[in-house]
């Protein structure tokens, strides 16, 4: 038998690398068996090339690199089972958590934003990744592979823009822009003119790129609707005249301190006490803002912070109530301490009395036939940020009003 | 010989059963040991054999121990025992669907 050289053999190893053979165990498997096989059938003083070119066709129907690509394909598919059960599991939990979610969502029940968030990730990281992974797998053109790839970064568009959006976040607009756009100027080009060109799929690639076009006239409408820009003018206005109401009565207070002088000593503590508390409820309002923009400096005016929150409940109740109703935060406490105080010294210096607009006792309402006692604080509770916002200036507003009737 | 359609399906089995008899083995010696075994009825392809190998390598139903044969490097496959269990199983199941497959065409047993 015909033992091959170092040259031989390398010429082998060398081909069998420019054939595509990547994997390094696999090229020294067939290295080894082509060289049996050579040895075996080299008869002395007969070319080796002949030979191993007579021998190399075995190995393929076409070319050698056919032998990489069953590797390839046979590993992969070990990670088949795992990915497509991930993939079902993941799924079925963000389509569980979007349903829960959207329920808390409806009723107002804490853990709605959570909820949907983590149904989001798994849709967004897991379920649309890997069905794109598989499918692309499944796909025979690079036009259905392209497809596939193009809607499944839709997707995580949409279903991140959504939630967002639900969510009240800053960015949903973008998101949701974004995959309308993928849609509509990628998508929909790559999917409608390469399935016209084919007879076989040209009626079924119009009648869906008119069902696509329409989906994304039916997503476009959450951009579109009047009610969200006229809430936003009633509240911005409202929001406006109570702030100009505030300045307007403050500067007129000052203006009184200095033409009463008879009480110097009691004004100069109310004016003290006014300001502090007006100051106070200031800082309360830069607690929300700083809490829910991670202290973004400089700090968005409150116009410039509500307009893009509007509606979002959640935040402010997790800044104000993170262990739930009966826990409000220590600044809320310290509010209402700071407003009894107030209202004690305004009663017992002037003798006034209208300190009931501070709304600082307890309430009981009528609810399903059952009386329900509320707290001063529970009104901060599931509020939305423009209410938070509005109960806040309200009460500068009143202790500056309830300061002028006390000013002798 | 047999059409390669027919070969593709028990590929596993012949591997299996064939390593679980002996006790490393490489390659171009499986293929060999078959065609021996059956008078050359049964060729195996090297493009089925290596990606299967491969496979039941990365499965772990496979060990591989490299070893330097003269000027290149031989890599000898042993079974590991979840491959033993596998390959009682899938002679089982192979003896079943034999059965099943006489039974279904209706055919008479011959000697080879």
């Amino acid at each position: 038998m015909v033992v091959l050289t170092h040259e031989q053999v390398a010429f082998i190893l060398n081909d069998i690398r420019r054939s595509g053979i990547e994997t390094e165990e696999l090229q020294l498997n067939l290295l080894d068996h082509i060289c049996c096989i050579v040895e075996d059938e080299l008869l002395p003083n007969h070319s080796f090339e002949e030979c191993y070119q007579s021998v190399m066709p075995r190995f393929f129907k076409r070319e050698l690199y056919e032998i990489q690509e069953e590797t390839n394909l046979l590993l992969t598919f070990k990670h088949y089972y795992a990915m497509k059960k991930v993939m079902l599991i993941s799924g079925t939990f963000s389509a569980v958590g979007f349903i829960i979610g959207s329920f808390f969502k409806l009723m107002h029940w804490p853990g709605a934003g959570a909820m949907l968030m983590l149904a989001v990730f798994c849709m967004s990281v897991l379920f649309l990744p890997l069905l794109c992974v598989l499918k692309i797998q499944e796909a025979a053109t690079t036009r259905n592979k392209l497809i596939i790839g193009v809607a499944t970064v839709f997707g995580i568009l949409i279903s991140t823009g959504a939630v967002f959006k639900v969510q009240h976040w800053p960015g949903a607009n973008v998101l949701w822009w974004g995959a309308l756009e993928l849609l509509v100027f990628v998508f929909l080009p790559i999917y409608f003119f390469t399935g016209i060109r084919n007879a076989d799929t040209k009626t079924n690639t119009i009648i869906t790129s008119i069902l696509i076009l329409g989906a994304a006239g039916v997503l476009f409408l959450p951009f579109n609707t009047r009610q969200n820009q006229w809430n936003e003018t009633v509240y911005l206005s409202a929001n406006k005249y109570l702030n100009e109401t505030y300045a307007y009565t403050t500067n007129a207070n000052t203006q009184k301190y200095v033409s009463n002088t008879a009480n110097a000593t009691n004004n100069a503590a109310l004016q003290k006490a006014s300001n502090d508390l007006c100051a106070q409820i200031d800082k309360l309002k830069y607690f929300v803002i700083d809490g829910t923009t991670n202290n973004t400096q400089p700090r968005p005016t409150e116009v410039e912070f509500l307009r893009e929150r509007n509606g979002n409940y959640d935040i402010p109740t997790s800044l104000l109530f993170a262990n739930g109703i009966n826990t409000p935060a220590p600044q809320l406490t310290a509010l209402k301490t700071a407003l009894q105080n107030y209202a004690t010294l305004v009663k017992t210096t002037y003798n006034v009395h209208d300190v009931a607009l501070l709304s600082i006792e307890n309430t009981t309402q009528v609810i399903d036939g059952q009386k329900v006692d509320f707290t001063w604080e529970s009104k901060f509770y599931h509020a939305p940020f423009e209410l938070v916002f509005r109960h806040l200036s309200e009460l500068q507003l009143n202790v500056r009003i309830i300061e002028a009737n006390a000013i002798r | 010989m047999y059409s390669s359609e027919l070969i593709k399906g028990t590929l596993k089995t012949i591997i299996l059963k064939l390593l679980s008899e002996n006790d490393k083995m490489y390659g171009y010696e499986i293929t060999q040991k078959v065609k021996e075994l059956t008078g050359g009825k049964i060729q195996l392809t090297e493009g089925a054999l290596y990606p299967t190998l491969h496979a039941l390598e990365a499965n772990g139903i496979l060990t591989t121990n490299a070893v330097n044969v003269g000027n290149r490097i031989r890599k000898y496959y042993t079974i590991t025992p979840t491959g033993k269990s596998l390959a009682e199983e899938k002679v089982t199941e192979f003896q079943d669907f034999m059965n099943t497959m006489i039974f279904l065409l209706d055919l008479k047993l011959k000697t080879v």
